[in-house]
């Protein structure tokens, strides 16, 4: 992940012509992914069992979705001038995130479907195919064209348009589970 | 947290409107947030992050992806999906709709700060796929 990511973003952005700090996007993935990970990593360690990580995730279970929703008011408080003098600009990037999103559901799910592999693998693959971690994306585009970028705030629409989107697949996965082999 | 499990958007919604209100009220408070930065990293925005990503990676078990590992025809189908399909594929889209379908409703600038964002969005994999 930290190997293929940071050369992706740089390949693809790269073609784009957008200037790209190859550092900060290095630092980036390595402030936001690596060390999180070790991080969550020696907490399960020095936890031990699982009961007790168990109970340690219980309280510590509201802070994403309270850094959510501050890291969220945050941008719209730097791009609320944006967004009042042109709201349209949020369904405009809206648009290339719904097609990409059901798009590569359909590739990922019907794959699954020719390569008769059970749904209970399926579903999850797709699912996770189709997800994006939004909440590296929107580090990422902070660190690189700073709080108030059009590039951050395009990080966030996706976040927005996440949650409905996945709802609808798992409703939609869990009707056409019959059609998959059900074996293990 | 419950009622924010059941209504995930109306609450980055809600966020998104107490940010405009905010922003409108009191910039210069919003704007020192903004500025808090260390080496081209912003303060608030660490914390933050921190936040959202840290308890996610406290709640991965690796033993479990050893299970994962037993199902080589999924792992194998999510991995190019992810690695070698998606990041393309949102890149493709984006650039064709801002640099083309949207080119008369947006400045240039603005068209490739957004599109930007989106290949950002497209090359993040799901939260599953940071071990791969």
């Amino acid at each position: 992940m930290v190997v293929a990511f940071t050369p992706i973003v740089a390949l693809l952005l790269g073609v784009t012509e957008i200037a790209v700090p190859w550092q900060t996007l290095m630092l980036a993935t390595v402030l936001y992914v690596a060390l999180p990970l070790v991080a969550g990593l020696l907490t399960r360690r020095s936890l031990g069992s699982p009961d007790a990580i168990e109970r340690y995730l219980a309280r510590i279970k509201p802070l994403p979705a309270i850094g959510l929703v501050i890291t969220v008011a945050l941008l719209f408080a730097l791009q609320g001038e944006v967004i009042l003098s042109r709201p349209g600009v949020i369904a405009l990037i809206a648009v290339p995130i719904l097609i990409q999103s059901y798009g590569i559901f359909a590739l990922a799910y019907g794959a699954a479907f020719l390569m008769k592999v059970p749904h209970r693998i399926a579903a999850p693959c797709a699912m996770i195919g189709t997800s994006n971690f939004f909440e590296l994306a929107v580090a990422v585009a902070i660190s690189i064209f700073g709080l108030n970028s059009g590039a951050a705030l395009a990080t966030v629409v996706g976040v927005l348009v996440e949650v409905p989107v996945m709802l609808s697949l798992v409703a939609f996965a869990n009707r056409t589970r019959a059609r998959f082999p059900q074996g293990n | 947290m419950n009622h924010f499990e059941r209504f995930p958007s109306l609450w980055v919604a809600l966020a998104m409107i107490a940010g405009i209100t905010l922003g409108a009220l009191s910039p210069g408070l919003v704007t020192a947030l903004a500025g808090a930065r260390i080496a081209s990293i912003n303060l608030v925005v660490a914390v933050l992050i921190w936040a959202m990503v840290y308890p996610m990676m406290v709640g991965v078990d690796f033993g479990a992806i050893k299970g994962v590992a037993k199902q080589p025809k999924g792992l194998i189908l999510t991995l190019v999906v992810n690695w070698l399909v998606k990041p393309f594929t949102m890149a493709l889209l984006t650039v064709l709709f801002f640099e083309h379908v949207f080119a008369p409703f947006i400045a240039a600038e603005d068209a490739a700060q957004y599109i930007a964002g989106l290949i950002l969005l497209g090359a993040a994999p799901c939260t599953a796929m940071v071990f791969v």
